[in-house]
């Protein structure tokens, strides 16, 4: 048998690289001022591809309760604004979410999403009932876009801190947006929230490694160039979709 | 020979016992007769069932049409006070118009007889502005429309530019590769010419360059003239980013258009602009496009068409990509007509009466 002398190699395939926090950082920073993308379009282009991950791992068909309703918890930074434009296309995607959204953020960026929540019919809550029974039975799940990986675990405080504690006892799924609050952004926390399922926003994170649930992958847009110099190794998307599942 | 000692293989003393050798057809299971009835009886039960749904489908169906018919009196009754108002304000406006005219009379009836005739929509909307007339008669938007929506989307809706333009360029870029998937494209190169006007069109041109680059095409961005709007800048700076190659100059010799590309993506120009003030270089990039043979996609409308009237003579692309609401012009469009753009909030589609067809499952345009 004659093996030709160029026949090709298979490639080897590199291992998926998980970000640090300060990793995170300079990527987003390099986005923004390299590549003039900009925060609206960054938010949005993460809050579909989230929306759309949530349509595969929790399909209309398959919500238990009678309405398709969700409840989604939104932090002040731009995780809750991702949090906000993820409910926004849920709603074109004909489910229910409902926004719990305790802390509005002065930016103008943040109210702009806002105000197109509001427009969309999408009911905002008040105050988040203690009383865990009451969330299992009104909702089929949780959306928990409260705190991202720029936030300082330190300075987490009220209401956020008490909000934590109810999320740790319902028992409907919960999906964490890029990292599920409450955890380090570099290490996997024992005694935070435990999602369900957890959708990262353009590359996972270190705190995902040991994450036991459903992962997804959520963002086609990175530039090669950026993808090259982090070396960040990410899975082949398949066809025209902008979500896979690690 | 000597007597052999062997042990042979003999028959048992007396002989074998009786064999018996009959037919052995096990009667068992059911008959012939049973299953057959057994079919028959559940092919009845299921007719019965079928004949009683029927029954409760027809008393639903009655329902929905008693429905109808008791709200009729109310709708019809809104409608008939519409008109009579639009005709007062008519009348009104023709008392003002035609004072100084002698021996007019106002509000005359121009047939000969004394019962009620219907007016025609014509003579409601006549001093109306046509866009209102149009809308009543075809219900598709018309240019002043597309704009004051689209204004109220950034204004009232709070909606950025930047959102727009990512949410539509990505649906454009969807749409396209619905119609000429990879494996569709003849040449070894999966090529594709993205011409770019410098206005909000060519924006959602370069947003959906970027797309495509990543759903694995190779597209090639021509941008006539430079843009002094930011938007555009940054949108052009990703592209480079992304390795997209420019073009300095589009060639005038169709030929080459035609080997290097298989398809083009037209986004010069936009409903919102104005079709006189087109000159140098947008004439030039028109006259060739018009005389390709590779499949042009246009998007919002094509451009060089204006938006409330169809064009015989501009270019025909094969592919229209609708933005948010298909255009006036879209009405006598002979190709291909997707609709892109999945975000318009229920109040907006309410207002504008605009019936956009449901998308399915997570898609974000559909075919018309």
């Amino acid at each position: 048998m004659n093996h030709s002398s160029n026949e090709k190699e298979p490639e080897t395939i590199e291992p998926l690289r998980y970000l640090s926090k300060t990793e995170v950082a300079t990527v987003e920073t390099e986005l923004l001022r390299d590549y003039r993308f900009g925060q609206q379009q960054l938010i949005e282009i993460w809050g579909h591809a989230c929306a759309i991950a949530i349509t595969k791992a929790f399909p209309l068909s398959s919500l238990s309760k009678k309405q398709p309703t969700l409840l989604v918890v939104c932090g002040p930074e731009q995780n809750g604004s991702i949090g906000l434009v993820c409910a926004r296309h849920l709603r074109m995607f004909e489910y229910e979410p409902t926004i719990f959204y305790p802390k509005r953020s002065p930016q103008s960026l943040h109210q702009d999403f806002t105000v197109q929540c509001e427009k969309m019919d999408i009911p905002f809550l008040s105050y988040l009932p203690t009383e865990v029974q009451l969330l299992n039975d009104a909702y089929n799940l949780v959306i928990d876009a409260i705190l991202g990986p720029e936030t300082d675990l330190k300075e987490v405080k009220e209401p956020y801190a008490g909000m934590l504690v109810t999320l740790k006892q319902v028992k409907i799924p919960i999906v964490s947006v890029d990292v599920p609050s409450g955890w380090d952004v570099d290490e996997p926390a024992k005694d935070g929230i435990n999602p369900e399922v957890l959708i990262s926003l353009t590359a996972p994170k270190k705190c995902a490694t040991g994450f036991s649930g459903k992962h997804f992958l959520a963002g086609r847009f990175l530039p090669y160039d950026i993808q090259k110099k982090y070396e960040l190794n990410l899975p082949e998307f398949p066809g025209t979709e902008c979500v896979i599942e690690l | 020979m000597a007597a052999s000692k062997v042990k042979q293989d003999m028959p048992p003393p007396g002989g074998y016992g009786p064999i018996d050798y009959r037919r052995n057809l096990p009667r068992r299971g059911l008959s012939g007769y049973s299953m057959f009835g057994i079919g028959v009886g559940l092919m009845v039960f299921g007719y019965w069932r079928l004949f009683r749904w029927n029954r409760e489908r027809r008393r639903l169906h009655i329902e929905e049409l008693e429905a109808r018919i008791a709200l009729l009196p109310l709708l019809q009754a809104e409608q008939d006070r519409r008109t009579l108002r639009m005709l007062r304000e008519n009348l009104e406006e023709e008392a003002v118009i035609m004072k100084d005219v002698p021996g007019w009379k106002v509000g005359e009836n121009v047939f000969h007889t004394d019962r009620w005739v219907s007016p025609l929509t014509e003579e409601l909307y006549n001093l109306r502005p046509r866009e209102e007339m149009l809308r009543k008669k075809f219900g598709f938007l018309c240019k002043e429309e597309a704009v004051a929506m689209e204004t109220e989307l950034l204004r009232d809706y709070r909606f950025g530019r930047q959102q727009l333009t990512e949410m539509l360029g990505h649906a454009c870029a969807t749409a396209i590769a619905k119609v000429f998937p990879l494996s569709s494209l003849e040449k070894r190169q999966p090529t594709v010419l993205v011409v770019c006007g410098p206005d909000q069109n060519g924006c959602v041109g370069l947003a959906c360059a970027r797309h495509l680059r990543l759903f694995e095409y190779i597209p090639t961005v021509f941008t006539p003239k430079r843009s002094s709007d930011a938007l555009h800048q940054d949108l052009m700076l990703q592209c480079e980013r992304m390795d997209l190659p420019f073009l300095s100059y589009l060639p005038t010799e169709v030929q080459l258009i035609n080997d290097a590309y298989n398809l083009v993506v037209d986004a010069v120009l936009g409903p919102e602009t104005d079709l006189e003030s087109v000159g140098e270089p947008f004439t030039g990039v028109l006259q060739t496009l018009r005389g390709l043979k590779a499949p042009i996609v246009s998007l919002d409308i094509p451009s060089g068409w204006d938006a409330d009237e169809s064009s015989s003579d501009g270019i025909s692309p094969a592919l229209l990509v609708s933005l948010m609401t298909p255009k006036r012009c879209a009405l006598s469009f002979p190709g291909s007509h997707f609709l892109a753009g999945r975000f318009l909030p229920y109040d907006i589609q309410r207002k504008y009466e605009l019936n956009l067809p449901k998308f399915s499952g997570t898609d974000c345009v559909v075919q018309l």
